[in-house]
């Protein structure tokens, strides 16, 4: 294993949004930089996005500050580490409009100057906060591009970040450099330097075909934080989303609406064309992907082991048609995929939908201050996590379009507080740095040409089955240890398996890594869905009994030892968590008594609605 | 409205006995590296990824081809079906058919292909020119739209005449930092000229602007287009319009 003589002051995980903000920010502030990414650059989920950003106040004068932290905290369970989502809501105009000077083009509307929003609130949100662009996440991929490609600082696709190095006393501990492997030149490498960034998005493949995210989300910052010595928060909460279509096999997985896209009359349909549920647009998305979940495992599902989402008496009568136009408006993408998948007739409302739900977002993550240093679990100076695999944020469930907001302003922040940290860790010892390397470079390279019995892809494709049934939207005790087992039984045979020898694109041993990191993982998923003993939010046990929830659930990993923590939590004032709920209950009370309106006053009532939201 | 139960397997289900190709580069020792064939089940309505996928699970566990999305947004499973440049979650197969790597960039690995050569080129000419800044004051118009599609597949690279004369390559250099070779190409292919295009121009391009454009644009060899068909680019964008054509015009006006 070579070790480079150069150092970086920061060396970023990941090639998306929150890793290439933080990179061009810290490269401006006149820091070195290296990023490594295991897809091509400016990739990730970002790219494939639906690319709306939330940013405060941009379709809302009321929407104050206080407004939007109280409507994150509440929709999250109050879950959220209330100095990360403040960051949040003070920071996204900001950041916002620095991805503008790099490039990201809004559509401006001429009247005003104004920036052109999403006509309604997305999902969660009480007022319209959200901005959309042509191409969607493209756009951003672009702009994050070229605010790359601007700046000289050291990029490398085909990179893997295999584990944050650490040195120094127990007492105060800090971050080193980092181990890679760089598979085209076949290389083992590793750079020294000052801070880590983790900026490594979801664990969708976990529970491959049944995601939507990009194939490279396979908990590696997860993993890497918990080897490291971090502690994990927020790990039972896993936002399914709840439509994506359950076949054919090639688009197993693949997103085709939220909730609102159900429309007002749109149902939830089982195997045999019962109604599971109604009034679907104001539901969450945990919630419908629950009653999905349950259906299924009572025998109740279709052929394919989802449900059907049966939108046909929205396009009935006189509002059908405006539907049909509001439809191709806002979901065109989705309505071709459903038109691929499953057909025109389908993609025409003429016939049902059969979906399944799918991993959408990872609202746990790991433990961070508000600048996305971890923090949490004794010292460990100079790690940092942005991004997806950060939690604190979302609590236990992530607002429409916040994602692509969090990337920026924590990738700023993040930047900044790197530099500030530098400052005290000027000096420190690194010349035991080629030891440490070596000793943890040794595990790899005797991975290389290793005979064994299974191929790590194998074990892959176990582990996500079996997430899926165990670790999916729902999820009871006797199935998460069934899975604690199925786990320790993976990783067994994961020391077993056999490993191509040649160092140049060694798939087997990235297949491996990926396997190690995704087991880790799913673990942590597991037990802190063990010790949320009862139902909130994404985390639903059909085993619920009723317990406090004002609590983060931590975990971390250590010398073998799994530790689990709480983390308690601020409560949001009771009249504004009542005030919620009412808000809640009067908008699922107007779609129920819509649906109970005679055909031709539904018809009218619907054809101003749908007038209204097309301006 | 009715919902009907299928009833028994449906006709996806149905296994027919044909078969596609996948062409694979393997082997343990890299300089014993021999291309072969394996022959895949194929079922109606498989697409080439789910080909590769079935490959790997049945037939040859370190597989190697790249994906990401799996539903034609990411750019990454761009592969040859039939010789021909596709995105492999987007294109169905057939019997007979044979699923091979990019034949337009050095193969690494089964249908693996090294990309870092034409990012070490983009970055090299990128430094070149003023990468435009600033706050658009307007909306994107459909031409700025247009050329945002790009997904960066690389699948223009394949039929592009001018990208051809990048070989043979030099010898692989080292590059200094990571000892990292880049097998170094001089010549530009359409995603290129795009990028290049997007970065450096605003809506209004300056004189400025447009002369270190085109000095660049001349440099990457644009004066080969002038005999070409036109890029092909699997997503319809009309790069030779949109880009090449004008990028040729500021050269003629150098």
């Amino acid at each position: 294993m070579k070790v480079l003589e150069a150092s970086y002051d920061i060396v970023i995980a990941g090639g998306g949004g929150a890793a290439l903000t933080c990179a061009a920010a810290a490269t401006d502030l006149g820091l070195r930089v290296l990023v490594l990414s295991k897809d091509p650059l400016a990739g990730g989920d970002t790219k494939i996005s639906e690319g709306g950003i939330c940013v405060r106040g941009c379709g809302d004068p009321e929407d104050t500050v206080a407004s939007f932290v109280s409507n994150l905290k509440i929709k999250g369970d109050d879950l959220a580490d209330d100095d990360i989502v403040r960051a949040f809501a003070n920071d996204s105009q900001h950041a916002y409009a620095w991805l503008r000077k790099e490039g990201i083009r809004p559509f401006i509307r001429e009247s005003d100057g104004g920036l052109r929003t999403y006509p309604m609130p997305l999902g969660g949100h009480n007022t319209v906060r959200s901005i959309p662009h042509a191409n969607g996440g493209l756009a951003f991929a672009h702009a994050l591009s070229g605010s790359w490609r601007s700046r000289k600082y050291d990029a490398l696709g085909d990179a893997w970040m295999l584990e944050v190095l650490c040195g120094g006393p127990v007492e105060s501990r800090h971050v080193t450099g980092a181990l890679i492997y760089l598979p085209v030149k076949g290389e083992l490498v590793s750079v020294r330097a000052s801070a880590v960034v983790l900026a490594t998005g979801g664990l969708g493949s976990l529970y491959f075909p049944n995601t939507d995210n990009t194939r490279s989300n396979t908990a590696d910052g997860h993993a890497m934080a918990l080897r490291a010595g971090a502690m994990l928060v927020d790990m039972e909460q896993i936002q399914f989303i709840p439509f994506a279509m359950a076949r054919p096999r090639a688009f197993r997985g693949i997103f085709v609406g939220e909730p609102a896209a159900a429309g007002p009359l749109g149902v939830l349909r089982d195997g045999h064309g019962r109604i599971l549920m109604s009034g679907l647009m104001h539901r969450t998305r945990a919630e419908i992907a629950a009653v999905m979940a349950v259906a299924v495992r009572k025998g109740r599902g279709t052929p394919s082991g989802g449900c059907f989402l049966d939108l046909s008496e929205n396009a009935r009568g006189r509002s059908g048609s405006l539907f049909r136009q509001l439809y191709s408006q806002q979901n065109h993408r989705c309505l071709e995929v459903v038109a691929r998948a499953q057909g025109r007739e389908a993609a025409a409302f003429k016939a049902p939908w059969e979906v399944v739900p799918s991993a959408h977002y990872c609202m746990g993550g790991v433990c961070v201050d508000e600048n996305g240093a971890v923090s949490g679990n004794g010292a460990l100076h100079g790690l940092f996590a942005i991004g997806q695999v950060a939690g604190g944020l979302h609590g236990s469930n992530r607002l429409g379009s916040t994602s692509l907001s969090e990337i920026l302003v924590f990738g700023l922040r993040a930047a900044a507080a790197a530099v500030k940290q530098l400052d005290t860790s000027a000096g420190r010892d690194l010349s035991g740095f080629r030891s440490e390397a070596d000793a943890v470079a040794l595990g790899y390279e005797r991975m290389m040409g290793r005979k064994g019995v299974v191929a790590p892809e194998t074990l892959i494709r176990r582990l996500s089955a079996c997430a899926w049934e165990k670790i999916g939207p729902a999820r009871d005790a006797d199935g998460l240890h069934g899975f604690l087992r199925e786990i320790s039984g993976i990783r067994k045979e994961s020391s077993l398996t056999n490993i191509g020898g040649d160092p140049v694109w060694n798939q087997s041993f990235m297949d491996q890594v990926e396997l190690e990191n995704m087991l880790l993982a799913a673990e942590s998923i597991a037990r802190s869905a063990l010790a949320r003993k009862s139902s909130l939010g994404a985390h639903y046990r059909l085993d619920s009994r009723s317990g406090s929830w004002a609590f983060s659930q931590g975990v971390a990993f250590s010398n073998g030892q799994w530790r689990m923590s709480r983390l308690k939590r601020v409560v949001s004032p009771f009249y504004e968590r009542c005030r919620d709920k009412i808000t809640d209950g009067a908008k699922r009370m107007q779609i129920h008594l819509l649906r109970m309106l005679p055909e031709n006053l539904q018809d009218r009532v619907l054809v101003s609605k749908y007038s209204r939201w097309m301006e | 409205m009715k919902v009907s139960r299928r009833r028994g397997k449906s006709k996806m289900d149905e296994k027919k006995t044909e078969t596609t190709a996948v062409s694979v580069l393997h082997g343990e020792e890299r300089d014993a590296m021999s291309v072969g064939r394996i022959q895949v089940d194929c079922e109606k309505g498989d697409t080439a990824l789910d080909i590769l996928m079935k490959a790997k699970a049945a037939q040859v566990p370190d597989l190697s081809f790249r994906f990401g999305c799996r539903n034609r947004r990411c750019g990454l499973c761009a592969v040859e079906i039939n010789g021909e440049a596709r995105l492999g979650c987007a294109s169905e197969v057939q019997h007979g058919d044979c699923i091979g790597p990019l034949k337009s960039l050095p193969i690494v690995r089964d249908l693996v292909v090294d990309r870092s050569g034409v990012d070490a080129l983009l970055a090299q000419k990128t430094a070149l020119l003023k990468v435009r800044r600033g706050m658009a004051e307007c909306s994107p118009d459909l031409f700025h739209i247009e050329l945002g599609r790009c997904i960066g597949c690389l699948a223009c690279l394949s039929r592009c005449p001018l990208h051809a004369k990048n070989y043979p390559l030099p010898p692989l250099l080292e590059k200094e930092d990571f000892g990292f070779s880049t097998s170094e190409f001089r010549f530009g292919n359409p995603y290129l000229f795009l990028q290049l295009y997007m970065m450096a121009v605003t809506d209004e391009p300056g004189p400025d602007e447009r002369a270190k454009l085109a000095a660049v644009a001349s440099e990457l060899g644009v004066e080969t287009c002038l005999s070409c068909g036109g890029c092909r680019c699997i997503r319809g964008i009309p790069v030779f319009n949109l880009v090449v054509t004008p990028l040729l015009k500021s050269v003629q006006a150098l």
